[in-house]
């Protein structure tokens, strides 16, 4: 086995003196798709901060191919929440931006390919307040791999459009990561079915503070889809080993506190 | 989740607050702006003519003092001595309100120097500042271009800063994340942001320039047209004495006009509908 893509080594991280994360150490393999679920508050999306290095871990380290995450990394890219695109910019200039900020203008011939491969090519000319919610996801996650990077983290890419688009854009995502660009990749979600469907490795962490409390493999076969994976014998077993490992902490809360 | 019980409550809402906003077409809001010029200029005209043209003449007088004013040359003459003061103070205002306030909204240090400064100048009336503008600067277009400049830094100054403050933390974390350096963030980020602050900020310093303009022509050596109402008001040609006010109230609805024909251009993306 060839040296983990990136390590976490017992990282906390404390915000405004509160324990956010608490000695969160993980490895994940390059190619790998990690999956990191757990309630809201829990710490998810403070752990991809620090990954991503927006945030300084107070103990413990982040190392990406064995170089320390202080900041940013150019060999990194997110995808967010609520999409946080510039409304002043067109959908191309959009999935252009990181291409164009990293000095790398000789790459942007592959954006057109992008913007095909996630239905957005029809309204490259467009802003993103002209578009729906699942529209401008797609945005986001095509300025995120325009940049071809070799960590992609995604801060629950899905949990700001309608079901049945999220459905969609679940398989459009994976099957592009499948077929096309397998990086190393980091999903938090709220969302059990969603981190099924992704995951190699599914992660939970619970909190506060957040620890990871529990890890199962998932070693359905790919590619995946929605409705195979549904259908799959396992997926009754495994979907309740998560909610029993999500439900334990609930049933702890009252002792600890 | 979120996003569906909005759009689900979304047609209750509008309901409770009472009937959706109509938008007007273009024709309809062209014609009630006309309307009410119109209707001004109508009872202005009729009151008009039942007083003594002393105390308040009438449009049609006013258009003909117009004609005559430009006829003997005064009204170019003065409004070109004018649009001199204000070109000059309102550009150095507003480049300088801008810059400072694009600085001091990425600088605390800075925005902490100019704080009470700011303040306490904004506050004091730019007039009572005319005496020590005068020591200064004299009384001839120096001063008056000074006087200008005072009534504008302000208002750009701080809606800039505003503006930079009002980027969105969210963006700002985008552009980290794709390790933008610090002057692709200004033209990505913070310009945009910034640039519906300072329009607004350029908006009311056109206001205030217009004022500023007649007040330093009252105050130091009378010029421009300051002067040619003065003139008129003290040998009591009051249709005379509206022309440069009418002229001054164009200017101000011009500038204004092509300040929202420059951000409209600058600004596409806002049009459309989200």
């Amino acid at each position: 086995m060839t040296s983990p893509h990136l390590v976490l080594d017992g990282v906390s991280v404390v915000l405004g003196g509160t324990l956010i994360l608490d000695h969160v150490s993980l490895a994940v393999a390059e190619r790998e798709f990690v999956c990191v679920i757990g309630t809201s508050g829990g710490g998810k999306t403070t752990l991809l901060r620090a990954i991503a290095g927006l945030l300084p871990t107070t103990t413990g380290s982040v190392s990406l191919a064995g170089t320390p995450v202080l900041a940013p990394t150019a060999r990194t890219a997110m995808v967010f929440q609520h999409f946080a695109l510039f409304p002043w910019k067109t959908v191309r200039a959009n999935v252009e931006y990181g291409l164009r900020v990293q000095g790398r203008s000789e790459a942007l011939g592959r954006v057109q390919r992008l913007l095909d491969a996630l239905h957005i090519g029809d309204v490259a000319d467009l802003y993103p307040a002209q578009l729906s919610g699942g529209m401008r996801q797609r945005v986001g996650i095509a300025r995120a791999l325009a940049v071809e990077p070799e960590l992609l983290l995604l801060d629950e890419p899905f949990s700001s459009v309608d079901a049945i688009t999220r459905e969609k854009l679940e398989d459009e995502v994976l099957g592009l990561w499948e077929r096309h660009q397998r990086m190393t990749a980091l999903l938090v979600t709220h969302d059990i079915d969603e981190a099924i469907l992704m995951a190699d490795r599914i992660i939970v962490i619970s909190g506060p503070p957040g620890r990871i409390t529990f890890e199962l493999p998932i070693g359905l076969p790919r590619p995946r889809s929605t409705q195979e994976i549904r259908s799959h014998e396992d997926y009754p077993r495994i979907r309740k080993l998560l909610w029993d490992s999500l439900e334990h902490r609930d049933v702890r809360l009252p002792e600890l506190t | 989740m979120t996003t569906a019980t909005s759009r689900l409550s979304a047609p209750s809402a509008t309901a409770a607050t009472g009937r959706p906003r109509r938008r007007l077409t273009p024709a309809r809001r062209w014609t009630l702006r006309l309307a009410s010029v119109a209707a001004i200029l109508l009872v202005w005209e009729i009151y008009g003519q039942l007083l003594n043209p002393i105390l308040l003449s009438s449009p049609t007088a006013v258009v003909a003092a117009g004609f005559d004013m430009i006829a003997d040359g005064s009204l170019p003459q003065a409004l070109g001595d004018s649009l001199v003061v204000l070109g000059l103070g309102l550009t150095f205002g507003v480049i300088i309100g801008v810059v400072l306030g694009l600085l001091a909204g990425r600088s605390e240090a800075l925005a902490a120097l100019l704080e009470f400064p700011v303040n306490a100048l904004y506050a004091t009336p730019a007039v009572a500042l005319i005496p020590i503008i005068v020591l200064w600067f004299g009384f001839e277009t120096t001063a008056k271009v000074v006087v200008v400049f005072l009534f504008v830094v302000f208002p750009v100054f701080i809606n800039t800063m505003r503006g930079v403050h009002e980027v969105d933390p969210e963006l700002v974390e985008v552009a980290r994340t794709f390790c933008s350096n610090e002057r692709r963030m200004w033209a990505d980020l913070i310009l945009p942001s910034a640039l519906p602050y300072i329009v607004t900020g350029i908006r009311i310093a056109i206001g205030r320039a217009l004022i500023g303009v007649i007040v330093a022509e009252y105050y130091t050596a009378l010029s421009g047209l300051g002067l040619l109402i003065a003139r008129s008001a003290n040998s009591f040609q009051t249709a005379r004495m509206f022309v440069p006010i009418v002229v001054i109230a164009l200017l101000g609805v011009v500038l204004t006009a092509l300040l929202e024909w420059l951000e409209h251009r600058l600004a596409r993306w806002r049009e459309t509908p989200s």
